[in-house]
């Protein structure tokens, strides 16, 4: 929360331990790309070669899994707005 | 607090909901009038309003850019205010304002019982609630200045300083803020001056001994339900006062920029605050009404019943923090509950500004004039009060201002989201459970605003 790098309060449970932690702030992550793309989006002025690296292909990795999300979240908008036209036709019809 | 037997008749005639005649409304006019007929039964604009905050989650999730995010809510004009105009325009204000609150407390006990030509009544309720409140999140929190107890605790020598002590944070203002509504529900303080002119004695002489006993800054910065009141709805205003003066932001912007994870008794008063506003709808309902006579005909005295309720449903409290444990499922995160539910906890304040204003704007408007010829003449009130009429369309803009409330709330939830969540993905995720809440919320408070005014019983 201070000098702008935000350290939320972690708790980790015995029986599932973290694949991941921040080693600049000990932050711990269920998965070593939520790790890199945290460390980009924190730490990058203190970044090393490798964890740039690691951040460029994380932020690729989920690019093409949001890409996929969005269109879900697109046909579900269309749904949902079918199923409200549809409802409204039929009870003001 | 809020003066719902006056306001809610103006929302009764919500969606062609036909309105129940009121002894007050006459006061207030012809309100009868206004009842429209829309053809879209209740049912299905409660469900289109859940709806539309599902599906708003859904569009501010294809906007995933976290440097737009931060721009949006980061834009900033200061505005610069040298330190002689602000020292002066503190001494105007709170001279005005301290007087006005001695006239409102002589009105109160000898203007006329007409609620509508009452200075006490009308300055209070209509003035000061309902209009005053809205500048707070509308424009900027100007009640540090305005506060006239705070400029008599100013005043006043402050001697013997006791401790704060720390473990009681803000409890005080959440049981605080909890009994005034409640005192509010169960006397007629909206419509009798001299209940009203009491009420503001008591409140006077418990804040004045707090301020004197803590200490001016720790009363009013912890324990002062109506400061923090002010302190939260103030987050969403585009004013906001900086260490060098004011800056200019988007609305609601300020919330997203907190960067803090709210302590669990503050957390607590901004479900307090939200729970308030639909407690004040809620026992004014016909099913309250339903529930409540079987109830007390098996012997449970009424007044125990409205207080169970006001707590019982402060457990909306653990519904939150149930959706703020699941968040760690839903976004695959080490961040303790704790922390995830003081860090949105912010987000709710947009839903309560909804309602306020989805509440308390008809009811403003309609007394208006009424309201401006009282301040140019106090002690001499007109025999007839002009009021406003509202029009036909106006329920219409309530349920759109509940809506609002919700759909700013999803944004500031999201743009929080971004910022505690690494990557994309997971600050989406983490808000599934914040989101089924919110349209069970959106969807109750929408069913609360069109049922018809019914007044609560025993009281």
């Amino acid at each position: 929360m201070t000098s702008g790098v935000l350290t939320p309060e972690t708790a980790v449970l015995d029986d599932e331990p973290p694949e991941a932690r921040c080693q600049y702030c000990h932050r711990p992550f269920d998965t070593g790309r939520s790790c890199a793309l945290h460390i980009g989006e924190v730490h990058s002025n203190e970044w090393t070669e490798d964890e740039q690296l690691a951040y460029e292909d994380a932020v690729a990795a989920e690019e093409d899994e949001l890409w996929m999300y969005h269109m879900k979240i697109v046909v579900g908008l269309g749904v949902t707005y079918a199923i409200i036209v549809l409802i409204y036709m039929i009870v003001l019809g | 607090m809020w003066a719902k037997r006056r306001v809610l008749t103006i929302i009764l005639s919500t969606l062609g909901v036909a309105s129940l005649a009121q002894p007050t409304a006459a006061h207030v006019g012809g309100l009868s009038g206004t009842t429209t007929s829309a053809s879209v039964p209740t049912w299905l604009t409660i469900l289109t309003g859940g709806v539309i905050v599902g599906a708003s989650f859904m569009f501010t999730s294809l906007m995933t850019d976290h440097t737009a995010i931060r721009a949006i809510n980061e834009w900033r004009i200061v505005v610069p205010t040298p330190n002689a105009v602000r020292t002066a325009i503190r001494y105007a204000v709170q001279g005005t304002s301290i007087g006005v609150l001695l006239v409102i407390l002589v009105t109160g006990f000898t203007g006329p019982q007409t609620p509508t030509s009452n200075f006490a009544i009308l300055v209070v309720w209509a003035g000061w609630w309902a209009g005053y409140t809205m500048t707070v999140y509308l424009f900027g929190n100007t009640w540090p200045l305005f506060n006239p107890w705070r400029a008599i605790a100013e005043l006043l020598p402050s001697s013997r300083h006791r401790t704060y002590p720390e473990w009681l944070g803000a409890w005080p203002s959440v049981a605080a803020l909890l009994a005034l509504v409640w005192l509010e529900v169960i006397n007629p303080v909206a419509q009798d001056s001299q209940l009203l002119a009491l009420l503001i004695i008591g409140y006077s002489v418990f804040t004045l001994g707090g301020a004197w006993l803590y200490g001016t800054e720790t009363w009013f910065g912890n324990v002062d339900p109506i400061s923090r009141v002010f302190r939260c709805y103030g987050l969403l205003a585009p004013f906001q006062r900086t260490e060098s003066g004011f800056e200019f932001k988007l609305p609601s912007a300020a919330l997203a920029e907190r960067q803090v994870s709210e302590r669990v008794d503050e957390t607590a008063f901004i479900i307090a605050l939200l729970w308030v506003t639909t407690y004040d709808g809620f026992v004014s309902t016909p099913l309250w009404t339903d529930v409540a006579r079987p109830i007390v005909g098996v012997g449970i005295p009424p007044l125990l019943l409205y207080s169970l309720t006001i707590i019982a449903g402060f457990g909306f409290f653990y519904i939150y923090r149930f959706a703020a444990h699941q968040v760690r499922q839903t976004g695959r995160t080490y961040v303790t509950p704790e922390f995830i539910e003081g860090w949105f906890a912010p987000s709710l304040l947009p839903i309560a500004a909804g309602y306020h204003i989805a509440h308390f704007l008809g009811y403003f408007l309609t007394l208006t004039p009424a309201l401006l010829t009282i301040l140019s003449q106090p002690f001499s009130p007109p025999v007839n009060v002009q009021v406003l009429v509202l029009p036909g369309w106006f329920p219409i803009l309530q349920l759109l201002f509940v809506l609002l409330g919700h759909l700013v709330a999803v944004w500031v939830a999201h743009a929080l989201a971004f910022e505690l969540f690494p990557g994309k993905l997971k600050p989406i995720r983490s808000q599934y459970p914040f989101i089924i809440v919110m349209i069970f919320y959106t969807m109750t408070s929408m069913w609360v605003v069109t049922q018809p005014f019914t007044p609560p019983p025993y009281v």
